[in-house]
């Protein structure tokens, strides 16, 4: 709660902004769980934490293209620990203003606070700034700068300091080429020691034809000098492919097929599909898939089949939703006396107004780990927004 | 702690309270209210069945954005140049439920009443994800960072 009380002050000085602020969104999820755990090796425990999520977003804040935004949750537990070592925990996911203001052929965008960045071939959530110039004749370039956010218990993971960016290039529809680079000081490296992380790397989209599309990212880690997502001592590689086909409207087909090689532990393939539909108008929602993992070497990945069937249902107020996932392994998982996996879940939901809509979902399972397993949830998410017949 | 989490609940009733009798509906939470002109059909959106001119800034055709299975799975080649169309329809947390370092609850969890969404792991996963790691541990990377979380942890050294 530590961390979500510091944000009071910055909540109270945006709270009069929101007055002034065209659009207000307010979201929130608050989740009931109630879980029996029962780890070989641990103690039955049952735990019933209580978690509230909550986002809000308001846009021309005080002056237009002024944006805030922020989500973050917190959790109590009102039974047995549920996770770590303390009863009660909070996370603030982003919380940061935006500015955007735009040119006849131009655009810039500015953040200060803590967000992610996605671009290119960099994935990093920092407390710091980023600046974003869309400019003519199709060059984009952006940049960033700040603190990395540490995880919670290993804070010592993430360097100081972390910035980088991104400069596009984009023609006429049929290309888009992106050049990134990062740079973090002083990270925690796979070694545990601590040095400069630096990674730089390209990202391409080609589109020679209007139903053909060629994309592809690599980068290279300057720290290790290797190509990134791969070590020296463990060499790693997967390549694969996937289809969608839609013979008709409510019915779409989907197959893939992934080839796994790795040093320690062989080769693999993964293959299969799953066909889902969309019936009686889109209130009908099943789907069934189906996947083998299949190994060369049984000891380290097991070979296995998994099937999964689900459907959802909603008219007017009322929802209901079924799921089943099994995984069927051909002989018996890491040493137990067990091959199989499953678990079956329901859900049933009614939007009491409005803005109100209240669900509980209830499953049970069994695995090689836990024989049979319930699990129940309440769940109450309520959506608000200022805006005058949004769209839905 | 109760006392906190009572708080909250109270805070939460008074909110609902306060907007209940107000009638704007935005019943996907995750998209913004305002964004997208063009109010969508129930599911994934595909966009070329009412987009035939290209894209206005990239001049991209729409298609690319359609959201088959196959765009769902590998989104991240659109996000990694088109973040700014994805932010017409979706707000940074429809991103960040399955995409963040301290995450609370799975996915799955989370929209437990959507078993139609694609999100990452159904089912009992701490028994089963010991295959799917050791057969592609890179593509785990990409969200639990090669510094686990918290919960990883506990029984991963690091
Ligand atoms: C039900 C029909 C429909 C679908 C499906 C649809 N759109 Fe649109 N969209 C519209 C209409 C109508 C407009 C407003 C006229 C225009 O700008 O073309 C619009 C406008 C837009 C705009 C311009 C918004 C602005 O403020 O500049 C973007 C960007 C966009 N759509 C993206 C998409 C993407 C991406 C998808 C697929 C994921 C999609 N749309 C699916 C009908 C649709
Ligand atoms: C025109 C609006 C629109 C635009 C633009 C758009 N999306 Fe979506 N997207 C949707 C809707 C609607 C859904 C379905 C949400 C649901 O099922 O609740 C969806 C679903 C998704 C899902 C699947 C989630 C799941 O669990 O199945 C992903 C991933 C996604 N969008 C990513 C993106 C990315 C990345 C971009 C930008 C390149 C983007 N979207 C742009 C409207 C849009
Ligand atoms: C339903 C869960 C889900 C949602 C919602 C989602 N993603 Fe993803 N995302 C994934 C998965 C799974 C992967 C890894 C796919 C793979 O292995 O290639 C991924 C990969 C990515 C990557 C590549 C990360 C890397 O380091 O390689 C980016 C960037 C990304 N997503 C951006 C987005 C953005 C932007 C949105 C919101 C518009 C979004 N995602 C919404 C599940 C999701
Ligand atoms: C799209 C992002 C994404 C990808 C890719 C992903 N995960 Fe997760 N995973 C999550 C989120 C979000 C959670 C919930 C938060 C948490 O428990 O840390 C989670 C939770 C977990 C959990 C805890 C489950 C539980 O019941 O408590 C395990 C174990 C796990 N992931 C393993 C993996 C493995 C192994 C891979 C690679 C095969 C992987 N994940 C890939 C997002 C992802
Ligand atoms: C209850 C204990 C437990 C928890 C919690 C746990 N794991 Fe694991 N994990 C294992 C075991 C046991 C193995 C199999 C032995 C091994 O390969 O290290 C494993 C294997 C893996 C592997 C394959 C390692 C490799 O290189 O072959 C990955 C990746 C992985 N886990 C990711 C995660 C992530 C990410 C989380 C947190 C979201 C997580 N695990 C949480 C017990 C756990």
């Amino acid at each position: 709660m530590k961390r979500l009380a510091g944000l009071a002050p910055l909540l109270s000085l945006m709270l009069p902004g929101f007055a002034f602020a065209a659009d207000l969104n307010v979201d929130g999820t608050t989740l009931l769980r109630i879980e029996e755990r029962s780890a070989p090796g641990f103690s039955k425990q049952t735990v019933a934490p209580a978690t509230q999520f909550l986002g809000i977003d308001a846009t021309d804040v005080g002056a237009k293209g002024l944006s805030f935004h922020l989500y973050g949750w917190g959790r109590a537990d009102l039974a047995d620990k549920s996770a770590g070592d303390e009863k009660t925990d909070a996370n603030l996911t982003y919380g940061y203003v935006k500015y955007r203001k735009g040119f006849p052929n131009a655009a810039l965008i500015g953040k200060a606070g803590r967000f992610f960045v996605f671009e290119g071939i960099i994935n990093e959530q920092v407390d710091g700034a980023q600046a974003q110039l869309i400019l003519p004749q199709g060059f984009t370039l952006s940049a960033f700068g700040g603190v990395p956010v540490k995880l919670d218990r290993s804070s010592n993971t993430k360097g100081d300091l972390i910035g980088g960016g991104r400069l596009g290039f984009r023609y006429g529809g049929i290309i888009d080429v992106g050049l990134s680079g990062l740079h973090e000081r002083n990270a925690y490296l796979d070694t545990m020691a601590r040095a400069d992380r630096q990674l730089v790397g390209g990202d391409i989209w080609i589109a020679p034809h209007r139903m053909v599309d060629i994309t592809g990212r690599s980068s290279y880690n300057a720290t290790t000098e290797d190509f990134a997502e791969s070590s020296s001592n463990d060499n790693m590689k997967s390549y694969g492919g996937s289809l969608t086909y839609s013979a008709f409207k409510p019915i779409e087909i989907f197959v893939e097929y992934k080839h796994f090689k790795r040093d320690v532990t062989g080769s693999a393939d993964k293959f299969g599909g799953e066909i889902r539909a969309s019936l009686l108008d889109g209130a009908l929602n099943p789907g069934f898939g189906y996947r083998r993992v299949s190994s060369s070497s049984t000891g380290s990945i097991p070979s296995y089949n998994e099937i999964r069937a689900f459907a959802s249902y909603a008219k007017g107020a009322y929802s209901a939703s079924v799921d089943f996932i099994t995984d069927l392994y051909d002989k018996q998982f890491y040493g137990t006396d067990s091959d199989y996996a499953y678990e079956l879940s329901g859900s049933l939901g009614y939007r009491i107004s409005p803005v109100v809509h209240l669900s509980g979902d209830l499953s049970y399972g069994a695995n090689p780990d836990y024989k049979d397993q319930v699990k129940g949830l309440v769940r109450l998410t309520f959506s608000y927004s200022t805006v005058k017949g949004a769209p839905q | 702690m109760m006392k906190h989490s009572i708080a909250c609940l109270c805070a939460l009733l008074a909110l609902v309270a306060l907007t209940a009798c107000s009638q704007n509906i935005s019943p996907r939470p995750a998209l913004p209210a305002v964004g997208h002109p063009e109010p969508l059909p129930q599911g994934r959106p595909i966009c070329s069945d009412c987009h035939e001119v290209p894209m206005k800034d990239s001049l991209k055709s729409y298609a690319v954005l359609d959201h088959t299975a196959t765009f769902v799975k590998d989104h991240r080649f659109a996000a990694a140049s088109e973040a700014g169309t994805c932010a017409v329809c979706h707000k940074e947390s429809f991103c960040n439920e399955c995409h963040a370092n301290y995450v609370e609850v799975k996915p799955s969890t989370l929209h437990g009443d959507r078993p139609d969404r694609d999100l990452p792991h159904r089912g009992d996963y701490l028994s089963r994800h010991k295959v799917d790691g050791r057969l592609d541990p890179a593509s785990c990377y990409r969200c639990h960072g090669r510094t686990n979380n918290e919960k990883c942890v506990t029984c991963h050294r690091h």
